[in-house]
């Protein structure tokens, strides 16, 4: 049953965080942790990606070449790996991005009708 | 896409670097949201801990990562490999006995393949063969025997030479046996060779590269100066030179004349035709020089052209045959050209009703002759079949013994099931443990195999090397792996798909009762396979033992000797009076021999012998022997051509008669009565009753014209004529063709002549010098015979015995396991009164009840596997009803013991002991 919900909500999830993921990694790489900051951010506390979907969703994307990571010394002296879009990974956001950019509007168009 | 994969690859590879990352990073990401609340005026210790409660379960996360990398799996596998073999562990006794039936069958089946595919399939050793290496091959009628072989003279070879729009190149050979004179030593003197001379492009079309030396020049058409050089078999640099490195660029003697080592053959490599140690290949140029009479029995290999079929240049290669086969009936009376395979001399020569032909065929180990392409389809038939019996075996012994222990572990699937394991997890496991065993045994029969193969290669001198191939390798792992994965799955199936209550509750005594049918199916199904297959062992042990029966040996064979003699002498004058004046040499050479070696003291006696044993077909006795109205009896008769102090020699005793006179001859294609002396029991077989001397043998109707008819002078008691398993043929001896040259002496010894050899052989060298000159004892030829027989039959008979056994194994197994699952009720039985003789008794009968019920099913299959066996031409008849019986009985005999031994130990057992454990 608990399995059968998280499955549900991940795959919702999934979609959109990935487009998140990449669209903002695309502006700046970055780390795991400050990405999660980055997300409440810029969508304004909207937005909160626990750390539990979000390393998932960073190995999913690197093992499909979306992601590239890299270690790197941060500014307190500690290895930190820092993830940044490659060239699939962008060819992919344009795709996704135009996908939902569809979407919404369909959405949009809809609920003007309906509202 | 590639990245993914990529990236996937390494995931697997890195696993413990990604996993440290991961947990470094994941760290990472704790101490900043720490140092964040921190900065918030958290203490270290609560901005820790708040950190963590908004990072949420770190385990869960780490597996939730570890799938999303795509190597969960690896980390369950390793848990379910370990959790396979504690599960073996627990089991050793049944696991052990399941990983050898697998490995033994696994082994013994792709043996078994490999040995008829590198014979049937495969290019002869050590040549580079594709599929466009293509064997030239001539065939002509052979009368009752099919199609036989057919040579090329040198004419039609060249013919096919120039067929360029259907071979890119074409090589040719013809053979002849020549005297080397290896160094000054009298035992490196006078060595008997095999040479073929061969065409310039000979090794580059086999694809064959000297392994010393540069080989065979490859313009010696264009110039014959360059003739007398020669390339060394890997054997003769090995024997006669010590494999002295420094041999190439050495001169060596053959035939009396001098020839340069150019080249040591790899090997492996021994020819397209296997053939004995010693041998060398020359330029065909040589061969003129070299040979008194120049073999013209061409044979031809050749590499297609891209794009042309073997059907298309076979019929390029017809029209060449019929060409010539014209130019031949037109030149009538050409010498006979002919290699019938029972042996030379049917005289058909220019006989047009030989319908020659050629065809252009694959070129593998087997097969120059046409004769034997049935013998061989057959053959692998047999093998194939053999091998696919054991693996069938083996195959229902495994499945037994898996659907046994699923038996027995119904009861941990179940707990595991309630215990909230997945389904498929389950599954998963169960293959696993499967594939294990399975891969495990795999990687003992490809040791064991490998073992095998060197072995056999290492004594053997078979023109065949034996590999493991690997389809065959494969073909085996994956049946082995299918139904290790079928029958260790189908308990997780059931038992998964049961009521987890009803199991544990042990209410599922339909399931128990399902799992024992199929046990008993399996038996019943092991012991139907396994009959035929020993049935067909060992009716083919009963034919290598009457084929390769030795013969008995003459009571003379320590103190007779054969000598042969290998001639060259300087060739002048035609083609055929070449021949004629060779002969005349050659029999001036053996009398001289002959005379000289005759006042040697401790000679007894000496006589000229001409290599014979030609199969004549079909004698009949006379009209007035054969009673009104009766058939006419039909002898076959293996005729050897003998002196006539032959018998004196040999101590043949003379029962009536006489022996020949020697102006008695048989000359080739003579028609006029042919006196003949006959052995005793073909006497006692044709004329019962009358005296068989001056009693007539005609020629059976469809015996080869030019035959003539026999009259017999003499009778003798020819020991060799006494064969254990029923003769095929009789000898008749008849009187010599003293045109021919005789193949050797046969020398009566008064000593021992082990004894003797040392000193004839120099008297026979100082009397032949540049000749090659070979002693052996009539009982050395026969040990070697014997020896050579005794391989083949232990090989069968080892093979038949591993059969069994492993019959025997899966059987015992099977049954111990399924009387282990009843200890239960034999428990009942005996705590009710049951008797323990009684019980074991029961059991026994129900094993040997399923054993009947196998050997039933099976009997039909092995019926046909014999017949099948004995469909082929040349097969000698096997009785089939006591080998049925007698394979019928070894198995009943093992199912019994089976049975018996696991039921007596069950009966032993406490019965409140068996009850409690339950």
């Amino acid at each position: 049953m608990g399995t059968a919900v998280t499955q549900s909500k991940n795959t919702f999830l999934t979609g959109t965080l990935e487009l998140i993921v990449l669209q903002l990694l695309a502006a700046e790489p970055t780390n795991g942790y400050d990405l999660t900051l980055r997300i409440q951010a810029v969508s304004r506390d909207v937005l909160s990606v626990n750390a539990g979907s979000l390393y998932p969703a960073l190995y999913r994307l690197e093992q499909r070449g979306l992601l590239k990571a890299r270690w790197q010394e941060s500014e307190t002296g500690r290895r930190t790996k820092v993830y940044s879009v490659t060239a699939a990974g962008r060819r992919h956001l344009a795709e996704q991005k135009q996908g939902w950019e569809r979407f919404s509007g369909a959405l949009e168009a809809i609920l003007r009708v309906t509202g | 896409m590639i990245a993914g994969m990529l990236a996937r690859v390494r995931a697997v590879l890195l696993r413990r670097r990604l996993e440290r990352e991961m947990q470094e990073e994941m760290a990472d990401h704790l101490e900043r949201a720490t140092r964040r609340l921190m900065q918030r005026g958290l203490s270290r210790q609560d901005a820790r801990r708040a950190a963590e409660r908004e990072f949420g379960n770190v385990a869960w996360l780490q597996e939730q990562a570890r799938d999303a990398r795509g190597t969960a799996w690896l980390d369950a596998l390793f848990g379910d490999l370990r959790y396979a073999l504690r599960q073996y562990a627990r089991r050793p006794a049944t696991t052990l006995v399941m990983f050898v039936v697998l490995a033994a069958g696994m082994s013994i089946t792709t043996l078994l393949f490999s040995f008829v595919h590198s014979y049937a399939t495969q290019p002869p050793p050590g040549v580079v063969g594709a599929d466009d290496l293509v064997r030239i091959r001539g065939s002509q009628s052979a009368g009752s025997y099919g199609r036989g072989a057919r040579v090329f003279s040198e004419a039609e070879f060249a013919a096919y030479e120039s067929l360029t729009a259907h071979f890119a190149t074409v090589a040719g050979w013809t053979t002849g046996s020549v005297a080397l004179d290896a160094g000054p030593e009298p035992d490196r003197r006078g060595l008997e060779a095999r040479v073929t001379f061969v065409t310039d492009s000979y090794f580059a079309t086999l694809g064959v590269r000297p392994a010393l030396g540069p080989g065979l020049p490859t313009n010696v058409s264009a110039d014959p100066s360059l003739a007398t050089t020669a390339v060394l078999s890997h054997g003769t640099w090995d024997h006669v030179f010590g494999r002295d490195p420094s041999i190439i660029g050495r001169t060596v003697t053959v035939n009396g004349v001098s020839v340069t080592v150019v080249g040591v053959a790899p090997e492996r490599f021994t020819g397209v035709a296997g053939f004995g140690r010693l041998h060398l290949w020359l330029p065909l140029a040589a061969r003129d020089l070299l040979m008194a009479v120049p073999p013209d029995d061409f044979r031809a290999v050749g590499r297609l052209r891209p794009g042309v079929t073997a059907r298309q240049a076979t019929a390029a290669a017809q029209v060449v045959a019929a060409a010539h086969a014209q130019q031949a009936a037109a030149e009538q009376g050409a010498a006979s050209r002919t290699s019938v395979a029972q042996g030379e001399g049917l005289d058909v020569a220019g006989n047009t009703a030989l319908d020659p032909s050629t065809e252009v065929v694959p070129l593998r180990a087997v097969g120059g002759d046409p004769m034997f392409d049935r013998d061989v389809k057959l053959m692998s038939a047999a093998v194939g079949l053999l091998a696919l019996l054991v693996l069938l075996i083996t195959c229902t012994n495994v499945s037994a013994l898996l659907t046994g222990l699923a038996t027995a572990r119904r009861h941990e699937i179940a707990i595991r099931l309630s215990l909230g394991a997945a389904r498929a997890r389950l599954i998963r496991q169960l293959l696993t443990e499967s594939a294990l065993l399975a891969s495990a045994a795999a990687a003992a029969a490809l040791a064991i195999n490998w073992a095998v193969l060197r072995g056999v290669s290492a004594i053997s001198e078979l023109p065949l090397e034996p590999r493991v191939t690997w389809t065959a390798a494969a073909f085996t792992f994956g049946v082995a792996l299918a139904v290790g994965m079928a029958f260790g799955l189908s308990p997780a199936l059931h038992a998964t798909r049961l009521a987890v209550a009803g199991v544990l509750r042990d209410a599922s005594a339909n399931l128990v009762a399902t799992r024992a049918r199929l046990q008993r199916a399996l038996v019943v199904a092991q012991i139907a396979f396994t009959q035929p297959l020993i049935v067909l062992l060992a009716a083919v042990l009963l034919l290598v033992l009457g084929e390769f029966q030795p013969a008995p040996r003459s009571p003379y064979a320590d103190h007779t000797i054969e000598l042969s003699l290998r001639a060259h002498v300087p060739r002048g004058g035609s083609a055929t009076a070449a021949v004629a004046e060779h002969g005349e040499r050659l029999n001036a050479v053996n009398r001289q021999v002959a005379d000289a070696l005759g006042t040697v003291p401790g000679v007894m006696g000496v006589v000229p012998t001409w290599a014979g044993g030609t199969r004549i077909q079909g004698y009949t006795t006379s009209d007035e022997d054969t009673p009104a109205g009766a058939a006419r009896n039909v002898v076959v008769l293996s005729r050897e051509q003998v002196d006539p102090g032959y018998l004196r020699v040999m101590g043949i005793p003379l029962v009536r008669g006489r022996t020949f006179t020697p102006d008695e001859v048989l000359r080739p294609g003579a028609t006029t009565e042919v006196p003949a002396i006959i052995d005793v029991a073909l006497a006692r077989e044709l004329w019962p009753a009358v005296d068989p001397i001056g009693r007539r043998l005609l020629p059976a109707a469809e015996t080869a014209s030019g035959t003539p008819p026999l009259v017999v002078v003499g009778v003798i008691d020819d020991p060799r004529a006494r064969r254990a398993v029923a003769s095929i043929d009789h000898f008749v001896l008849l009187p010599p063709d003293t045109t021919r040259a005789a193949t050797g002496l046969l020398l009566r010894t008064a000593m021992p002549g082990n004894e003797m050899l040392q000193a004839l052989r120099a008297r026979a060298q100082a009397e032949a010098p540049g000749m090659a000159v070979s002693l052996q004892t009539l009982s050395d030829i026969a040990d070697q015979h014997e020896r050579n027989f005794r391989l083949a039959a232990s090989g069968v008979s080892v093979a038949g015995l591993a059969a069994l056994l492993l019959a025997a194994i899966g059987l015992y197994a099977v049954i111990a396991f399924s009387v282990g699952q009843r200890t239960r009720e034999i428990a009942v039985r005996m705590a009710i009164g049951g008797v323990r003789p009684h019980i074991v008794r029961r059991f026994i009968a129900d094993g040997l009840r399923l054993c009947l019920f196998g050997l039933v099913i099976g009997l039909p299959a092995s019926l046909l596997a014999l017949r099948t066996l004995m469909s082929a031409p040349d097969v000698p008849h096997v009785p089939l009803p006591p080998v049925t019986i007698v394979a019928a009985l070894s198995v009943l005999f093992v199912a019994g013991v089976a049975a018996w031994i696991p039921a007596r130990r069950a009966a032993a057992v406490d019965p409140g002991t068996a009850l409690r454990s339950d």
